[in-house]
């Protein structure tokens, strides 16, 4: 259950988003560029500071600056697939999605084994020894949303996962992803430009704009 | 390709020939019958030895304390950076041996250290760890300004996604920051070797010229000059191998326009 009020500025936004996802739940966040998507997801994944509010994730707190509360990044149960899908190019399909793991102290040969089966989760067994230059749009999205389930997080964040695909690739994974969030215990906030996208993935849609839930 | 202009032809192959000439004259003047004499002599020997363990220990210093302020030049918005990152590239163009005078000011006996230093047992001038000092003051800036336009390349997002992805900042460092500017590193590494190694001035000043001891390649080759030519020829030609082999080196990244 993610609860957050976030109130924060960054350049030209002023965000003022107040989210409730319960687990299990698939929230859309759909506005156009700038509206504050990615700055939503970036607080809630602790990579931004709040200037005032609240995030707490399964009763915990991560981020309330009225207490001097913040979690770092690193140690919140939250996962994330980025926009550009950001697969580290020096490392292969299998290092990216062990990578969660290895930072949390797994060792390299388990961290590979459960990235391997993540891998294989989402259609992409194949590609393990692939560097991303050598992936598809389609293929590197899978890795991407691999390396975020991996880490059985409370939270899962998708930034446009379906962005930058051609038709076919995009049919693909959108089911792949509807498959993957049906059976997926956690919260999910997903954002997105594209409201069908939207739709057919999420339990429930808010269209912001400029910083706002539009009403 | 366009036509040159026979204006710019001239002066362009007189440029050429200003740095080619002298390159030449160096390969065909050796004395080559000779060389393996000139080289196998002790004081050769002993010129080459220190020359690879100053220049390598200089290039190590470097790695060690400039890839650090490398990344906080890149990444770290603080007061005084510009400042900073003009003083630590001033060693390129500062005449060498105004860097040796400026040393001998800081950590000679009577320096702006020296005292603290001598209190500790520590004497830099007139050393080989003086003469590694010397080359670490000419050379650190080169691998500086090379891993900083590296680290700069790298997008912050990779960072902020290891982060996001539960890694430490050090855990980002070693696996994410420093791997994406390997090749920066490496050329700058190879770069900072280069100019340690041929480093006269600086360490002349600071270190002197005692053999085995502070008597580098370059000051041996300018003191073989007045007594055997002949062994300055055959340094002079290491030295100009040796360089070449780090351009080759670096040919991807420089040369291959």
């Amino acid at each position: 259950m993610l609860e957050a009020r976030l109130e924060l500025s960054l350049g030209e936004l002023e965000l003022r988003l107040d989210l409730s996802v319960g687990a299990g739940e698939v929230l859309a966040l759909v506005g156009p560029n700038g509206a504050g998507k990615t700055t939503t997801l970036r607080a809630l994944a602790g990579a931004l500071r709040l200037d005032a509010g609240r995030i707490a994730l399964d009763g915990r707190v991560l981020d309330e600056p009225a207490r001097g509360t913040f979690v770092a990044p690193e140690a919140r149960a939250v996962g994330m697939a980025f926009q550009d899908r950001l697969l580290f190019p020096h490392l292969t399909a299998l290092d990216n999605v062990a990578f969660g793991l290895e930072a949390r102290g797994l060792g390299r040969l388990a961290a590979q084994a459960r990235a391997r089966e993540a891998l294989a989760r989402v259609g992409a067994g194949g590609l393990a020894g692939r560097r991303p230059a050598a992936l598809s749009g389609g293929q590197a999205q899978r890795v991407a949303l691999a390396r975020a389930l991996v880490l059985a997080p409370r939270l899962l964040l998708l930034d446009e996962p379906l962005a930058a695909l051609d038709t076919l690739a995009r049919e693909a994974l959108r089911d792949e992803l509807r498959r993957q969030l049906a059976g997926f215990a956690g919260a999910t906030v997903l954002v997105s430009h594209d409201a069908d996208d939207a739709k057919a993935l999420a339990t429930r849609t808010l269209h912001i704009e400029a910083g706002r839930v539009e009403s | 390709m366009s036509r040159a202009p026979r204006l710019l032809l001239v002066p362009a192959l007189v440029a050429a020939g200003l740095i080619g000439v002298p390159l030449v004259a160096l390969v065909v003047r050796a004395p080559w019958p000779e060389l393996s004499r000139a080289l196998a002599g002790d004081e050769a020997r002993n010129a080459l030895g220190l020359s690879l363990v100053c220049s390598l220990s200089a290039t190590a210093l470097s790695l060690v304390f400039g890839v650090p302020l490398a990344w906080l030049l890149a990444r770290v918005d603080f007061p005084g950076r510009r400042l900073l990152r003009a003083l630590v590239t001033l060693p390129m163009v500062l005449p060498p041996v105004v860097g040796g005078v400026a040393l001998l000011l800081a950590f000679g006996r009577r320096g702006l250290l020296g005292g603290a230093l001598g209190a500790l047992g520590i004497q830099l001038p007139f050393t080989t760890a003086g003469a590694v000092l010397a080359e670490t003051f000419v050379a650190l800036p080169f691998l500086v300004v090379a891993a900083e336009a590296g680290f700069r390349q790298i997008d912050p997002r990779f960072e902020e996604a290891a982060a996001v992805l539960g890694a430490k900042p050090g855990f980002a460092l070693r696996r994410v920051t420093l791997p994406l500017a390997a090749p920066a590193l490496r050329a700058g590494a190879a770069l900072c070797w280069a100019r340690a190694l041929g480093e006269f001035g600086a360490t002349i000043t600071f270190a002197g010229s005692f053999p085995g001891r502070t008597q580098t390649l370059p000051l041996a080759v300018y003191l073989a000059l007045e007594h055997d030519p002949d062994a300055a020829i055959a340094l002079s030609l290491v030295l100009l191998v040796v360089s070449v082999a780090a351009l080759v080196a670096l040919r991807d990244r420089w040369l291959g326009a």
